[in-house]
């Protein structure tokens, strides 16, 4: 249960907070839904029943010391730190878009999951999801900069 | 199905993405959960515990406790039969074996272990025999001298003998002393003992001391007993114990109920277990008000000098301390 609904779980946090922040408040998340279990009446919503737990968790009293800066959340530090920098920006930019825009991205570009497992996980529909997607994508490169790159579909 | 489900990389990350996707996902890739370190285990927090897991856990709590407590007790009783007792002061000896003897010379104490349950001091010019040792049953002989004992076990697992005299700790401290001529004196500084000779025994309680003869013993009386009290009770032994005179018994026996306060309830008491007839007289009506109970119930009082255990019971309650309650005197352990 922890391994397949993580990256959902993960995914929404690092949609709202700092990787470091959003790695704890994954682990809050997950202790919170084994203690009120109970309360789930029907298994086949777990993911939207633990995605909305997910929603609902503020970030930490200790934040601020827990992540002063973004390029210490990233875990592979044998790479350029440019890349690190690069990154980092990229997460900024797509924490700071729309929450729907914002969490279907996380899923999709971080975790890896597909816009079918976005859909079954959440709850949402298939076509809500991939119109999340497309205009999280098409909002996402216009702040980066790239919406000119390229009209086609990615 | 959507249209263009099988052309669309953003829908599905099995195709072949483009360059600007592929990008995004090497860029990201490191804040997936798979490469978190700190996601590899299970959540775990310190969840605040149900209110009806409380119960249990106190349960579980006073069961480890009771168990511990257990264990040190049967570990404290436990001696193996025969084993020495070490000797916890310099002295030519270093242990006393069951058969031997501990002899102290002038100005020279000892003190010894008793077993795990307390230790014994040895007085100059004492000899004291070890007769026997083993778990619930350890037994010393005082041949002359004086032994402070202060033992925290339960009843009988400790005693000295002092000629015909036994005593037998019931969980205390006492001091017994013996002559040469076999005469002696006990004094219970804590607790209870239960004193042997002959056929004859007593309770003692702490804070009393009797004196005795080879043959003999006297009442208890307590340590800050006033010296008309003494003197009283000491010809009402000697009475007791050489005339069948009862109008000289009851003579005695008033002058004993003039002298004595309150306080000494527990002489009067073993007054009036030693001779129940004396019940007829001034002692029991002493013993009344001592106890604050009615003197005026003639069927208790003709039960008494029958000698009648029941109506003995109901007055023996009525004392402050009880001597089955050895662990209440918990300090003795240390």
């Amino acid at each position: 249960m922890y391994r397949r609904y993580l990256p959902l779980v993960h995914g929404l946090l690092l949609a709202r907070f700092r990787p470091a922040i959003a790695d704890e408040l994954t682990q809050e998340c997950f202790a919170v839904a084994f203690q009120r279990l109970g309360q789930l009446r029907d298994a086949t919503c777990f993911g939207a029943w633990i995605a909305s737990i997910a929603r609902h968790l503020r970030s930490p009293d200790h934040a601020h010391e827990v992540a002063m800066d973004e390029h210490f959340d990233v875990v592979d530090r044998t790479t350029d730190p440019l890349r690190h920098a690069e990154a980092a920006h990229v997460l900024a930019v797509i924490r700071s878009l729309p929450d729907a825009y914002a969490e279907t991205l996380a899923l999709r570009l971080i975790e890896g999951l597909s816009g079918p497992e976005i859909a079954q996980m959440t709850g949402l529909t298939p076509e809500s999801v991939r119109v999340n997607l497309h205009r999280g994508m098409q909002k996402l490169r216009e702040s980066l900069g790239a919406a000119g790159e390229s009209n086609a579909p990615i | 199905m959507h249209r263009s489900d099988e052309q669309d990389p953003l829908w599905d990350p099995k195709l072949p993405a483009n360059a600007e996707l592929h990008r995004l996902q090497v860029l990201l890739a490191p804040y997936a959960a798979s490469r978190r370190p700190a996601l590899r285990s299970l959540p775990v927090r310190p969840g605040r515990l149900r209110w009806w897991l409380w119960p249990m856990r106190g349960l579980a709590v006073a069961a480890a406790l009771m168990l511990t407590l257990w264990s040190l007790h049967a570990y404290r009783v436990y001696w193996p039969e025969g084993e020495a007792w070490p000797l916890l002061s310099a002295h030519a000896q270093h242990s006393l074996a069951p058969g031997e003897r501990l002899q102290t010379g002038s100005g020279e104490t000892a003190q010894v272990q008793v077993a795990r349950i307390g230790q014994m001091h040895i007085a100059a010019n004492s000899v004291v025999r070890l007769i026997q040792s083993r778990s619930g049953q350890h037994r010393v002989e005082l041949e002359s001298g004086r032994v402070h004992a202060r033992v925290w076990a339960p009843p009988g697992h400790f005693g000295i003998s002092s000629g015909a005299l036994r005593v037998v700790d019931l969980g205390c401290e006492f001091t017994l002393e013996r002559g040469a001529d076999g005469s002696g004196s006990l004094a219970v500084q804590s607790g209870w003992v239960q004193q042997y000779l002959g056929g004859q025994k007593q309770l003692v309680p702490a804070g009393h001391a009797l004196k005795f003869t080879a043959d003999s013993v006297d009442a208890p009386l307590r340590f800050d007993a006033t010296p008309a009290m003494r003197s009283a009770v000491s010809e009402l032994n000697q009475a007791l114990r050489t005339s069948g005179d009862a109008d000289l018994h009851e003579r005695l026996a008033s002058a004993v109920a003039v002298a004595a306060r309150d306080e000494d309830q527990y002489t009067l008491m073993n007054l009036l277990l030693r001779a129940p007839a004396l019940a007829g007289g001034a002692l029991y009506p002493r013993l009344a008000q001592a106890l604050k109970v009615p003197d005026d119930d003639t069927e208790h009082r003709a039960a008494w000098q029958r000698a009648d255990a029941a109506a003995i019971e109901i007055w023996w309650k009525r004392l402050p301390s009880q001597p089955k309650r050895w662990w209440t005197h918990w300090r003795d352990a240390f």
